[in-house]
């Protein structure tokens, strides 16, 4: 009996949670998805191992991102997904050292930049880690639980600039308030999110989860058409067949700056997808479906401002007719 | 003990003639070779990567010198590591198409293109996907078992009235595979999208997040089941000659053919719920083994695992390096390689049977 009590002490030691006392001097304990980590107080030299969720957010904190993960274009050239886009950046235009993939990350590359703080999302492999660990502090920030705000003040909080971060978070409440005062009563207004992929064989209709576009609809206290709300997952393929039932006041869709995402390209997906989708849809009609740019789905503070002041300008400062049969 | 030459082989034998051995020249000296070969990729996988490290600060790191914290890391606990682990997978899947080749008297056989990787695939992708919280530590049972289910039902199908066809073999495992592959695409497309995108790194079949647990579990599962299998050659070697003569020469056929089977399967289920699903191998390292020499089937796998071996490292120093610090799977590469000698494998057993 002994022995079991032994065994259990030690495995609640192992699992117990880091304090200040037990993290060496410079550094200071953070939770994340995996527990409880010690990271620098101030990092100096932070690689990101997402660029989209994890670089970008960061970069515009002014955090010192020195390595990021990546994509390859077709030519073989790398790039920060959504990084011109949202902030004009990308790994040409600063001092971020692309480390490979997110799915493939060259940990030479890594270790070849001496951070001091690696940070990565929930899927990142756990022995991927494990080595990681070797190199530098490496923490885990899962997204999906966290949530977009609640993603953006870890990552303000690890890199040490939660001031910044709060300061423009409080900003951006206050201009919700504003927007909010124009629309009236939001619950009264009903918007669909739709994502279509470039080759119109995919729509995706979201519930939830789509970065800052769906934070602010979410904040606004906008509706949602009832078969989009009753959605168990946060997002769902949509069958053409069935593209009536996401008839709202708004719907939205998004273009990117890629050759095969301009916003032409992707009304002909639509159109490709479920031909006459706009005769069908009300909003369609009334030229109340909207495309936003890339940004406002991205994972950034810019891109949730910019998806503020689109959703202002398009829904609270113009005359708009309400969804047939509601 | 006496050594004698003769016709290309030679004798080995004990002073009360207790044991002879008789080895191929050739055969021994391509497996020299191999070896050489595996020393210098070895080698090469310990000088090149993304961390710049010189050769003095190499040699002094191997010799047991801290140079660096950072340095100790890159040397010991990345390239060392990835290149045994590469090598053990490689000489792994290898034996695993020789096995299987050997079984069901298709030369065509590998685990990756009759399913049995994918059995294995499926499996971890499941508990990947489904069951998140599951160790890691029970990928191997898991896709053993999947792995033996898909080689069972191959080898039930396949088995017409008229006996086993190799065509036919090969085209029931290929169309399993399919339908296997579209039930992890299935999961894949439904899953959460954290546990997909950590699914989809370990689908890409690499060994870049290799660590030294990994080398223990290959090694110790490469001991015995490659043990087991040389002990298997000689009935491997009468089985070479059709079932009805095997038996006549005394060999345990049923016994011999489960035992093969179940270590084929093995090999390629604790390779592959390690580093991920990589293809090709167990095709084309037997056939570059037979070309490179003509010996008996323990030379022979001898000289199909150092070719896996040589195989898959050297795919993986070019997929980390060629394109630094952009990432290439092992197992894109070895499909880059395979595919081209399976098809041309296909032609030629087509022109055979009919």
């Amino acid at each position: 009996m002994r022995w079991l009590w032994l065994v259990l002490l030690i495995a609640a030691g192992s699992v117990a949670p880091a304090t200040a006392e037990d993290c060496a001097a410079g550094l200071r304990p953070f939770s994340d998805a995996r527990g409880v980590a010690c990271i620098p107080e101030q990092p100096q030299r932070i690689v990101a191992l997402n660029d989209q969720i994890v670089a970008l957010p960061l970069y515009e904190l002014g955090a010192p991102v020195v390595g990021s993960a990546g994509r390859v274009q077709a030519d073989g050239t790398v790039y920060l997904r959504g990084g011109m886009d949202t902030l004009g950046i990308d790994f040409a235009n600063t001092d971020i050292t692309y480390v490979g993939g997110f799915d493939a990350l060259d940990i030479e590359a890594i270790a070849s930049l001496q951070p001091d703080l690696i940070i990565g999302g929930s899927y990142t492999d756990a022995a991927q880690i494990e080595q990681l660990q070797l190199i530098a502090p490496t923490i885990v920030i899962d997204n999906g639980a966290l949530g977009l705000v609640g993603t953006l003040r870890a990552l303000a909080d690890a890199s040490g600039r939660s001031g910044d971060f709060e300061a423009r978070y409080q900003r951006y409440l206050g201009n919700l308030e504003r927007t909010k005062s124009y629309i009236g009563d939001p619950s009264k207004l009903s918007a669909t999110l739709t994502f279509m992929f470039p080759n119109g064989e995919d729509l995706w209709v979201y519930r939830a989860g789509l970065g800052a576009i769906s934070q602010l609809l979410s904040d606004l206290g906008v509706s949602q058409p009832r078969a989009v709300a009753a959605l168990p997952d946060t997002q769902a393929s949509w069958s053409p067949e069935l593209i009536q039932q996401l008839d709202a006041d708004f719907i939205f869709g998004f273009y990117r700056q890629q050759p095969d995402a301009t916003p032409q390209a992707v009304r002909d997906a639509y159109e490709h997808f479920a031909p006459g989708w706009c005769e069908a849809l009300s909003a369609c009609r009334n030229g109340q479906f909207i495309l936003l740019p890339g940004p406002t789905f991205g994972s950034t503070m810019t891109g949730l401002e910019l998806a503020l002041d689109l959703v202002e300008t398009h829904i609270a400062a113009r005359a708009y007719t309400p969804r047939e049969g509601e | 003990m006496s050594m004698v030459s003769e016709k290309g082989h030679i004798i080995l034998r004990t002073s009360r003639q207790g044991l002879a051995l008789r080895l191929p020249v050739w055969g021994m000296a391509a497996s020299a070779l191999l070896v050489c070969g595996l020393v210098l990729l070895f080698a090469a996988s310990m000088v090149i990567g993304s961390y710049d490290i010189d050769l003095p600060t190499l040699l002094a790191t191997l010799s047991g010198e801290t140079v660096s914290k950072s340095i100790d890391n890159v040397v010991w606990q990345f390239r060392m590591p990835r290149a045994l682990v590469a090598m053990l997978v490689g000489a792994m899947m290898a034996c695993s198409g020789a096995a299987l080749q050997n079984v069901t008297g298709n030369s065509l056989a590998d685990p990756s293109l009759v399913g049995i990787s994918q059995g294995a695939a499926l499996t971890v992708v499941s508990a990947i996907v489904v069951f998140p919280g599951l160790s890691p530590d029970v990928r191997p049972l898991l896709a053993f078992v999947g792995a033996l289910c898909v080689a069972s039902l191959v080898q039930a199908l396949s088995a017409g009235q008229r006996g086993p066809s190799p065509v036919r073999f090969i085209l029931i495992g290929i169309g399993l595979s399919a339908f296997i592959s579209s039930l992890t695409s299935a999961m894949l497309t439904y899953g959460n999208i954290d546990r997909v995108m950590s699914a989809l790194a370990w689908l890409a079949g690499g060994v870049n997040a290799a660590t030294w647990r990994d080398v223990f579990i290959l090694s110790s599962w490469s001991i015995v089941l490659l043990a087991v299998l040389l002990l298997l050659s000689r009935s491997m070697a009468a089985l070479r000659m059709g079932e009805a003569t095997a038996i006549g020469l005394g060999a345990e056929v049923r016994l011999v053919r489960l035992g093969l089977v179940a270590i084929g399967v093995g090999l390629a289920a604790v390779s592959t719920a390690i580093v991920g699903p990589i293809g090709f191998v167990g095709l084309v390292a037997p056939h570059a083994a037979r070309r490179l020499a003509h010996t008996g089937p323990a030379l022979h796998l001898v000289l199909t695992a150092l070719c896996g071996a040589f195989l898959v490292a050297a795919a993986d120093l070019i997929g980390r390096a060629a394109f630094a610090p952009i990432q290439l799977p092992a197992g894109l590469l070895t499909a880059l390689l395979g595919v081209p000698i399976f098809i041309a494998l296909l032609r030629r057993s087509a022109r055979a049977q009919y």
